[in-house]
């Protein structure tokens, strides 16, 4: 009855391995992708509000009676946000013909408080290497660890700024972690992923860029 | 460790990463993240409505259970501990327990008193909470430190008198020395159905209900101080939620009612590791050497599953300092 001690063993292993966490953060971004004067991506600038919950963290102590935080009290938060998106490639990936699209760090970036409390994290992310999209430059936007759920402002979820004449953008995917549509969420959402599937990845929409 | 560096948007500590899941996992995710939202509509609507306050309590509740279910460090903690440790499950339950509501209180006391009293922004309310868990990873070290000592001396006890009586199994009679008051030792073929009878003169491998008799306060209160020191992302957002809006005691009882949702799937965990050990010892014949050994094994396999559990936790926390620091 060894295999008993084994079998214990490996149960306790699986205890300790982490694996667990579901949004406890929603995200609704915007993300405007900026053109260079010669028809080039040259950068995608993110526009991340949170919900009521994170952004009551994030203000938290800040703003003098009962006024907004201010973008400079948001200031040091901002930072440490940049900072450690930085080691999760910005929630942002891209692929230009099937091929990872490189970032550096971002040009600009700022957390502020909207008059209706919500927090928005603002910044620019710069591609290492401006590229003409051609017709095959596409990103998705979401957390590995899933612990951030993403989804694109339904109204303008993306803008192409000092785009060429005739480029266009698309969104594939619905968006299933919607706030409001998650109220419909069921296990068997959950339990349809294929195995091995990754959640935010998976839950992710695609935008594509197309340019003539 | 998955996680190395610290979440952008961390609330309190690290939660750890999904990664690739399915199967009853994805089920209990889904179960977790549907109450996760029904809990913070509920609390989003519990200002204008009195009536939505039963409702937020029996879903802070189902929340806790299927939380719980996950494998966090807490859960491991006391898991293992248990297995090493503890043979009587009633005071499993109630460690369990304890351990769940530590959590709420750490929660409440950390909010309450950061962001209520003294109005600290989130980076030194994360900083605290980073804190708290240093602390407990180092008490989950120092608590496998303890139950490897203890366990490791049982075991090696229990391996040196097996080990004797084989050896001294087919060695001449005058090794074995008659019952002479003083000296009790005896050969013994090692046969698992030799029969010691309560007046039998030679060696005894030490009774099992003695050993579990070393259970100390101490190393539980330890199991539980670090099983429950580090407060969840999820109690500290409804929490400072609540602040806001003015209905923190509305939070606190969403709290309390998830810590004991939290206790009753760690105490299931905790009966159901305690009930697999018996059922192993029971299959390796109760009462036999063979049974001994292998019950001390799983005893020191558990003891260092708690200490490597809690260096992984420990190292991947300060990688992470490192990481936002620089």
């Amino acid at each position: 009855m060894r295999t008993f001690g084994f079998g214990l063993a490996l149960f306790l292993a699986g205890l300790s391995a982490p694996a667990f966490a579901h949004p406890h953060v929603w995200v609704t971004a915007r993300e405007d992708v900026i053109f260079d004067n010669q028809g080039r991506i040259a950068a995608i600038r993110g526009a991340w509000v949170f919900d009521d919950m994170y952004s009551a963290f994030a203000t938290q102590g800040l703003g003098k009676d009962g006024q907004l935080a201010t973008k400079e009290e948001l200031a040091p938060l901002a930072k440490t946000n940049v900072q450690s998106l930085a080691e999760f490639d910005y929630f942002t990936f891209a692929k230009l013909a099937g091929t990872k699209v490189e970032f550096g760090p971002p040009t600009d970036y700022s957390l502020e408080e909207r008059p209706d409390k919500l927090v928005v994290l603002t910044f620019t992310l710069p591609l290492k290497q401006p590229t003409n999209p051609g017709k095959a430059f596409t990103f998705q936007v979401y957390d590995p660890t899933y612990f951030v759920a993403f989804s694109l402002d339904d109204k303008v979820p993306v803008e192409l700024i000092g785009a060429p004449k005739g480029c266009s953008f698309s969104v594939l995917g619905a968006d299933p972690l919607d706030e409001e549509a998650t109220k419909k969420l069921s296990e068997a959402f959950f339990a349809n992923l294929s195995p091995g599937s990754d959640f935010g990845e998976k839950l992710a929409s695609r935008v594509f860029v197309a340019c003539p | 460790m998955a996680q190395v560096f610290h979440h952008p948007f961390a609330v309190g500590g690290d939660e750890a990463p999904i990664g690739r899941v399915s199967g009853i996992t994805a089920w209990i995710i889904g179960q977790e993240s549907m109450f996760s939202l029904l809990l913070t509509g509920a609390l989003r609507s519990s200002k204008e409505n009195n009536s939505a306050y039963f409702l937020l309590a029996g879903l802070s509740f189902a929340y806790g259970v299927f939380h719980a279910a996950g494998p966090g460090h807490g859960k491991a903690v006391v898991t293992s501990y248990m297995v090493s440790n503890e043979r009587a499950l009633r005071r499993g339950l109630v460690i369990s327990l304890l351990a769940a509501i530590l959590q709420g209180l750490v929660a409440v006391a950390l909010v309450g008193a950061l962001a209520g009293i003294f109005r600290v922004t989130a980076q030194r309310m994360n900083a605290a909470a980073s804190d708290l868990e240093i602390t407990a990873y180092c008490g989950i070290v120092l608590l496998g430190i303890v139950l490897l000592a203890t366990k490791g001396a049982a075991l090696a006890a229990a391996l040196r008198q097996t080990w004797a009586a084989r050896f001294f199994a087919g060695a001449p009679p005058r090794l074995a020395l008659p019952q002479d008051g003083q000296n009790v030792f005896f050969a013994d073929d090692g046969a698992p159905n030799h029969l010691h009878g309560p007046d039998c003169a030679h060696c005894h491998i030490p009774d099992p209900k003695q050993l579990g008799g070393d259970f100390s306060w101490k190393s539980a209160a330890v199991t539980i101080a670090t099983a429950g020191a580090r407060p969840c992302s999820g109690a500290i957002l409804i929490l400072v939620f609540a602040l806001a809006r003015d209905m923190f005691p509305v939070g606190v009882a969403a709290v309390f009612a998830m810590s004991l949702g939290t206790a009753i799937t760690t105490g299931s965990l905790a009966t159901m590791a305690v009930f697999a050990k018996k059922i192993a010892l029971r299959f390796s014949g109760r009462g036999s050497p063979r049974a001994e050994i292998i019950g001390r094994l799983i005893e020191v396999a558990a003891a260092l599953c708690v200490l490597l559990f809690g260096v992984a936790l420990l190292v991947a926390s300060f990688a992470g300092m490192d990481a936002t620091n620089s």
